[in-house]
């Protein structure tokens, strides 16, 4: 990695850090559950302040060191000063009491299951378009390649070097597609049946926030395999010899794929954690407040750990994403199931593709 | 429909849900033929165990409020257009309704109050007392 390519990474890094607490929800600062009274604390204003000013001196000394290593040495410190925000948001919550008196409740919205949020199939169309027409100019072109196949460095062709062709160095660019597109049909099945992210205080606004969340992940989330779709296809034409590998090429398979990113990244800081910068009333108070899972929760709001719950995904307190949780059996199951498939790949008793 | 439930209650959350289900086919949130969530889905939503949730689903069979079968999973099997209530239903309905009456008188409300307030209870369901015309 260049020197300016460090320093480009150091700069994402620590912009990404410092808008971490302005997406997450108010009543989940640095993935702790407060009540809706509580999430003007000055407590909170303060960690947040030491929490942004930490962040801003890392990264400024990442950038003066500015080598390949301070990039994954500034992500860990960045995380360890989340981690210790964190825990001082929970003992700010301990000290205070900020739970005393309150009445803990969960609420769902039964519409979200008969009428479920689903990615109407349109959306999909692009991405397997794409997939079909590369696999079939593959077949196509399979019988007519050279001896050696060119070698590709993310979206780069990597001109000094080629291999010899053989079924996954030609065929690999469908693979990927074929991965990419399952991940956006699977998520488009299973996403919707996820716990929705309620609040128990404004049951009724968070879940029309949530909907409008969760169809547009799925939007996105199709967007952005559409875009990776088209790069491959780039790829596979310069791959098979149907173009001549050329800078002009990347440029045409990134642009796409750049436009989907930013696209998506926009409207996540938009919208904030399961929707709730979107429009909604904002004075509703069911008079509950949120159930306090705090205890289930580790490492920031990260991993969830709960063997009373019967749900096996769970929408992360912090960022758009789902984990498992580790106290259902199931959990385990897909974990080995990984730990397997990743032991195979590392013995190369499974190749994979590209 | 929204459910929502107190985890902090007296009442058990069975009890809970099977009450808010009955409240919400009265507000018209809900109509006969109406599909409930499957209990496992309704154990994930709330983050309780799913015998809790099939408690608070016999006692609605139980009641004649739902229907459950294999294919169609929990159904609303009666609103206020379905009919006149089965028999014995507001016999036994007015015994539970004297407990509430009689807490009412012993804690100093008036009769006029009660009623007052029973008629506002009303006025928010679909088929409000007064006037009310099962739109």
């Amino acid at each position: 990695m260049t020197t300016a390519a460090s320093l480009g990474w150091i700069v994402l890094v620590t912009a990404g850090f410092l808008a971490l607490p302005a997406m997450t929800r108010p009543t989940l600062p640095f993935g702790v559950r407060v009540p809706h009274g509580r999430a003007v604390e000055p407590a909170l204003r303060r960690i947040r302040l030491i929490y942004s000013a930490i962040v801003a001196v890392l990264g400024l000394v990442a950038a003066i060191i500015a080598r390949e290593a301070a990039v994954s040495a500034l992500v860990v410190v960045d995380l360890l000063a989340y981690w210790t925000a964190s825990r001082m948001v929970a003992n700010a919550k301990r000290a205070g009491e900020w739970t005393a008196g309150l009445r803990q409740g969960v609420a769902v919205d039964t519409t979200l299951r008969t009428k479920p949020v689903r990615l109407p199939v349109f959306w999909l169309v692009p991405s397997t378009v794409v997939l079909i027409g590369t696999a079939v100019l593959g077949a196509w072109n399979y019988g007519t390649l050279p001896g050696a196949l060119p070698v590709f460095d993310g979206l780069v062709v990597d001109e000094s070097r080629r291999v010899a062709t053989m079924f996954w160095s030609a065929w690999w660019p469908v693979a990927d597609q074929l991965v990419a597109t399952a991940v956006a049909v699977l998520a488009a099945i299973i996403l919707p049946r996820t716990r929705p992210e309620l609040d128990a205080a404004q049951p009724e606004t968070s879940a029309q926030r949530y909907r409008a969340y969760l169809s547009g992940v799925l939007r996105w989330l199709a967007v952005v395999v559409a875009a990776a779709n088209i790069a491959l296809l780039v790829i596979a034409l310069q791959l098979w010899g149907v173009v001549v590998p050329s800078p002009v090429w990347m440029i045409v398979a990134a642009v796409p794929l750049a436009l989907a990113f930013a696209g998506a990244v926009v409207w996540m800081a938009r919208v904030g954690d399961v929707g709730h910068r979107l429009p909604g009333e904002e004075k509703e108070d069911s008079g509950l407040t949120q159930r306090d899972d705090d205890r289930h929760w580790y490492l920031a709001g990260t991993v969830y750990l709960n063997r009373a719950d019967p749900a096996l995904l769970v929408h992360q307190r912090v960022g758009t994403r789902w984990v498992l949780n580790l106290g259902h059996p199931i959990a385990w199951l897909v974990l080995v199931g990984l730990a397997v498939f990743a032991a195979l790949v590392i013995t190369k008793t499974v190749q994979l593709p590209g | 429909m929204l459910l929502t439930v107190d985890l902090d209650s007296e009442t058990p959350i069975y009890q809970q849900i099977r009450d808010r289900v009955v409240e919400a086919i009265a507000a018209g949130e809900l109509s006969e033929g109406d599909a409930l969530p499957s209990t496992r889905q309704l154990g994930v939503d709330l983050g309780i165990n799913f015998h809790t949730v099939s408690k608070a689903y016999d006692l609605l069979r139980q009641e004649g409020v739902i229907r459950i079968n294999r294919k169609s999973g929990a159904v609303v099997r009666r609103d206020h257009s379905s009919g006149p209530p089965d028999p014995g239903f507001a016999d036994a309905w007015q015994t539970r309704m004297r407990t509430l009456l009689a807490e009412a008188t012993t804690q100093g409300l008036a009769p006029d109050d009660v009623l007052g307030r029973c008629q506002d209870v009303l006025d928010g369901f679909v088929f409000g007392g007064r006037g009310g015309d099962g739109a």
